[in-house]
């Protein structure tokens, strides 16, 4: 596995090839489960505000973050970084950039997501920069030994929230005040954070966030549980049923856990994204439900988990044919809409091992009974 | 006070008319549209994001939870909101409103330039709301979809000014709140003073709030004795003997803060309350930071607030951090600003449990002087 030494000297490749000088790469401070964050994932850092790691060709490191009072958290997985806690990341950036600099090639990774103000003001100081983002992200789509570590207790901590969900859901609770006691639960149990979908209702069109409608008996519970730890997030989709389930409902979960199945079995080093889409696909289709397993009816199949990088990308049909390697982590759902019970969620995170795959969760997706 | 933002807010967000009735947004849009025309502006479109939307929130009551959403507002007729999620969520993100047509965001550009086309046949003036935080992708969107019609004018400076003055609505609100708020700082200091570590005492804290309507919760809380309060990156939950923290709850869309340490005791926290209720007594339409400070560095006296605290506070309402700029000597308080007031002191001799307090109150600046909603004394 790798490290974030070995994600920086990638970048540094990356960099050599393109004859880049210094390559700033930003982040908004905003922490989203299928967005990138650049210095997250080069540094292992989570800024509070906007930020930016300035990295020169010969391998040197600077963080500079925002605000100026988070110098106590601040430090990075590489070493011999320099980490400099500042009020206004332009104004830094202006003071260190000098005339010398003038003759480099600069280039950037994550303007896009900045304060627009503050990303003008980044553009107008590296004036002639070009965009980094693919070559950046392309380089280091495996997740590091310390990401899947938090990646594997996150996913235990997913699976308790689960059962969490499974004990207190009950008739009467609103959705939101559900999802509340989930995410303090989880949080309780040590992820930082948790981007929690949940919805209910005799047949929904899709997961939702959280509303304030009550649950009755005869609701179908959706959850995606996504908590994070240390910035890595992890999801697993989860459908329970609040009461006695009927047949119909039963037969069309167990053709998304064995839909699941197949695509987890069809991840190995090597295989498209659409490839596993496909597997799945199929099993749908075998019985009779392909036209559900397209737009608009479904997107895509899973997708990759941030925060750093959302590598490899989406689960779907119609990809660019992303091959997927080894250490990359991604959630395969074959979640998706079926006439009779409408939307069903089902799916498990894995990780890509030299040979095939490793399902982070210990039990996979199965329909939850919860006997009111 | 800047937190790590939730990747998804989970609370009540459902627009209740009994907290913020219909006629406060008609007369808010109202007001809105007066400045609009001030400006020759055809329509105003106002952006808000999953972390970032007072703007929006306070036009339209909507809350995006799954990335950018956009209000579409012409100068007379009905408003529509955009939002991020797909056209499934549809129904949910409906009851988050006031505002009747609320869909499914395409994409930036296509839907802005729809929306224009309907506005007006020639040359467009739009009107843009957003906040510091817009994206640049966000507003690159933007400028290209308005480009070839006409051009965009920030009104961000105008409408922020519309946003200062807080309603009886809204103070009322906000009072409400500051309950909420007081109950989860009890329920933060109980838990320390029975003896958990910060991280669970945090939790509870913030279950306290939720417990009482809150819509969001957050505490930030030290990693060592007296240390800078801090959000909790992974599981550690040390038991310290002197925390210092930031709690702050969300209710109706607004948020108070409080800042506090515990245990406050000793003659530094005692100077820093004594700081903190002459800068109260102070407030008054008219009275600017610097006066503020003036007093309260007087009666902190032999103390001194911590240098890297510019300022003493905040305004408060649909975010964080928003006008009046307190951190800034200059600003002037006016009537119906909402203010989080904090002092930061420290004790240059002394060791860490006892080097730095900090205490804080929210008010309301009325023509008197300050009502004062709460207060973290000890």
């Amino acid at each position: 596995m790798i490290t974030l030494e070995d994600r920086k000297n990638a970048v540094l490749q990356a960099m050599a090839a393109e004859d880049i000088d210094r390559l700033i790469i930003a982040s908004s401070g905003r922490h989203m489960i299928d967005e990138c964050d650049a210095v997250a994932h080069i540094a292992g850092f989570l800024c509070l505000g906007p930020s930016i790691v300035i990295l020169t060709s010969d391998g040197r490191a600077t963080l500079i973050a925002t605000p100026a009072h988070d110098a106590e958290r601040m430090a990075t997985g590489l070493s011999g970084a320099t980490c400099i806690p500042v009020k206004d990341l332009a104004v830094e950036l202006r003071c260190c950039w000098g005339q010398s600099q003038a003759a480099q090639r600069v280039a950037l990774v994550g303007i896009d997501s900045l304060p627009y103000r503050l990303a003008a003001q980044i553009l107008e100081i590296s004036y002639g920069a070009t965009y980094f983002d693919r070559a950046f992200y392309a380089a280091t789509a495996a997740k590091t030994a310390g990401e899947i570590e938090n990646a594997r207790r996150a996913a235990e901590i997913a699976e308790r929230g689960w059962e969490r969900l499974q004990q207190v859901a009950w008739p009467g609770m609103r959705e939101c005040d559900l999802g509340i006691e989930l995410n303090l639960y989880m949080r309780s149990q040590g992820a930082n954070d948790s981007f929690l979908m949940l919805n209910t209702g005799p047949r929904s069109p899709g997961v939702m966030p959280s509303s304030q409608r009550c649950l009755q008996k005869g609701d179908l519970i959706l959850s995606e549980l996504s908590p994070s730890c240390g910035g890595q997030f992890v999801q697993i989709c989860r459908t329970a049923y609040l009461g006695k389930p009927g047949d119909e409902l039963t037969t069309r979960y167990d053709l998304l856990c064995n839909a699941l199945g197949d695509g987890l079995a069809a991840v190995r080093p090597g295989t498209t994204l659409s490839a596993i889409c496909d597997a799945i696909d199929q099993r749908v289709q075998a019985a009779g439900f392909g036209e559900y397993s397209r737009p608009p009816h479904l997107r895509r199949r899973g997708h990759g988990l941030g925060c750093g990088s959302t590598a490899p990308g989406d689960v779907a049909f119609d990809d660019n044919g992303t091959s997927v390697t080894e250490d990359m982590v991604f959630v395969v759902h074959p979640n998706q809409f079926l006439p009779g019970p409408g939307y069903l969620m089902c799916g498990d995170t894995v990780r890509v091992t030299a040979s095939g795959a490793e399902v982070l969760s210990r039990n996979l997706a199965k329909l939850g009974i919860i006997d009111v | 006070m800047q937190v790590l933002d939730k990747a998804l807010v989970l609370g009540p967000y459902d627009w209740d008319p009994l907290l913020v009735p219909l006629a406060e947004f008609e007369a808010r849009l109202a007001a809105v549209r007066s400045v609009l025309a001030d400006h020759g502006a055809n329509a105003l479109l106002v952006h808000g994001d999953t972390f970032d939307h007072g703007a929006l929130t306070y036009l339209t009551g909507f809350t995006p939870k799954l990335g950018p959403a956009l209000a579409f507002v012409p100068l007379e007729g009905d408003l529509r909101i955009c939002f991020s999620g797909g056209g499934a969520m549809a129904e949910s993100a409906r009851k988050l409103t006031w505002v009747a047509d609320v869909r499914a965001l395409r994409d930036i550009a296509s839907d802005i330039a729809t929306e224009m086309s309907q506005w007006t046949r020639g040359r467009l003036a739009l009107g843009v709301w957003d906040t510091m935080a817009m994206p640049y992708h966000v507003h690159c969107a933007i400028r290209t979809a308005v480009s070839s019609r006409g051009s965009t004018i920030n009104l961000q400076p105008d409408l922020d000014r519309l946003r200062r003055r807080k309603s009886p609505v809204e103070q009322g609100v906000i009072k409400r709140l500051s309950g909420v708020l007081a109950a989860a700082v009890g329920r933060f200091r109980s838990e320390l003073t029975q003896g958990s570590g910060t991280r669970s005492a945090a939790l509870a804290a913030e279950r306290e709030a939720y417990r009482l309507g809150a819509q969001d919760a957050v505490v930030l809380a030290s990693r060592r004795n007296g240390g800078e309060p801090l959000p909790f990156d992974n599981s550690s939950d040390p038991r310290l003997e002197c925390v210092l923290a930031s709690v702050a709850a969300r209710f109706a869309g607004y948020w108070a803060e409080a800042y506090i340490a515990a245990p406050s005791s000793g003659a530094l926290a005692v100077r820093s309350e004594a700081a903190l209720a002459a800068a109260i007594a102070k407030v008054r339409p008219g009275i600017c930071v610097r006066e503020l400070l003036d007093v309260a560095d007087a009666a902190l006296h032999p103390y001194q607030r911590n240098s890297a605290q510019t300022g003493i506070g905040t305004g408060m309402g649909l975010a964080l951090c928003e006008a009046p700029e307190l951190s800034l000597e200059n600003t002037v308080l006016q009537a119906g600003d909402v203010c989080s007031l904090k002092i930061d002191a420290v004790n240059a001799t002394a060791d860490a449990t006892g080097a730095r307090v900090m205490t804080s109150a929210m008010l309301i600046v009325q023509a008197t002087g300050a009502a004062v909603l709460y207060a973290s004394g000890p």
